[in-house]
């Protein structure tokens, strides 16, 4: 089955995103503990990006729980898109100084291996940042490659990224939350005994993803306490250099 | 310039309480999901034991480290991170149709005595 243009598309800007977040974490090494000083006026990098983060989880609950006419919801994405914009347009700005030049080419090459072609870089690369982050959520368990990649105008792509947003919280939240969702039916013999199989994996991103192989993914650490490897997220060199949310 | 810094600092500050309480929540759900994958007893059991390669017993570490919901279970409303993973997985669940002519001889999880 061939997947959305959008769903590639989402891919690519993820990937970008990773790319961006590298050259912060570059930048951070340049320029001392702080990725740009206060006097910028510009937050950390792992601000925005948890500021971004929870504003698209508060959307993805508002859709789902709010029951919401498409009017509605369409203003609220519009509201959303603007705030998370102008935080992506902070973090744009953050990187058009003449000191990341060297790291700005070496995105732009990296951008060019992906066989990606568009003249205003910085402007259309921050957007997408931002549209990554949207669908990403909006359609979960994602895995698509390179291939066949297609770009549309950026505004093409946030059109059809509403679209397909507005049909799933309209038709298909709606129907899954009426068709009474059982949860007993998430037990590994009854899925076992179907169509699908259990796999391991160790990237927690793709817990409870289902391939197009039937297999759903199931993360596991090799811990007696699962999950537990996760807690070396909390002290992260990236928002606790200074080690106070882990004394 | 005070108040710069001051906001700033605050900035962080949310930043990691943001961070330390996503995490919490997904160890939460990662957890309440392995207990309703492989927690129940019998055939689920012996395909976690398995699969884990060692003995884990779900429920004792969900009433260890979760004691305020040992004794209830688990709704779509306690999975705030994963629920449209799992609403998306009950709609594959439901809607899975056999594409190949091998597949027909495999029943699905919905309308199994219409097959």
């Amino acid at each position: 089955m061939e997947l959305p243009p959008t769903l590639h598309y989402t891919r690519f800007v993820q990937d970008l995103s990773f790319m961006i977040l590298e050259v912060r974490l570059l930048t951070l090494f340049e320029h001392g503990p702080y990725l740009v000083s206060y006097e910028d006026d510009f937050p950390p990098f792992g601000v925005i990006y948890s500021q971004v983060i929870r504003t698209i989880a508060d959307i993805k609950l508002s859709i789902t729980t709010s029951g919401l006419d498409e009017p509605q919801l369409d203003g609220l994405f519009e509201e959303s898109r603007k705030r998370l914009g102008q935080w992506v347009q902070e973090l744009g700005r953050s990187l058009s100084s003449k000191e990341h030049l060297p790291y700005m080419r070496r995105l732009r090459s990296s951008e060019s291996d992906l066989s990606y072609s568009e003249i205003d870089f910085r402007r259309d690369f921050v957007e997408r940042i931002l549209h990554a982050l949207l669908l990403i959520k909006l359609d979960p368990g994602i895995i698509v490659s390179h291939e066949n990649l297609h770009l549309s105008p950026t505004k093409n792509t946030i059109e059809s990224g509403l679209c397909s947003r507005a049909s799933y919280s309209t038709n298909q939240v709606a129907n899954l939350e009426s068709a009474n969702v059982d949860l007993a039916s998430l037990d590994a013999a009854y899925i076992c005994s179907g169509p699908y199989r259990l796999m391991l994996t160790t990237l927690p991103e793709n817990h409870l993803v289902l391939d197009p192989d039937g297999f759903i993914h199931i993360f596991f650490d090799f811990r007696k306490t699962i999950g537990c490897s996760l807690n070396v997220y909390r002290g992260h060199f990236l928002w606790d250099r200074d080690g106070s949310a882990t004394r | 310039m005070g108040s710069r810094w001051f906001c700033h600092k605050v900035n962080i500050l949310r930043s990691k309480v943001l961070i330390a309480s996503t995490i919490d929540d997904f160890q939460r759900e990662l957890l309440f999901s392995h207990s309703l994958l492989f927690g129940s007893k019998g055939t689920s059991k012996s395909i976690g034991d398995r699969f884990y390669g060692f003995k884990i017993d779900l429920l004792s570490e969900m009433r260890r480290r979760y004691p305020e919901n040992s004794n209830k279970f688990c709704e779509l409303n306690d999975f705030s991170i994963l629920r449209p993973r799992i609403i998306r997985l009950f709609r594959s669940m439901e809607e899975w149709k056999p594409r190949t002519f091998r597949e027909l001889f495999i029943s699905g999880y919905s309308g199994r005595l219409e097959w």
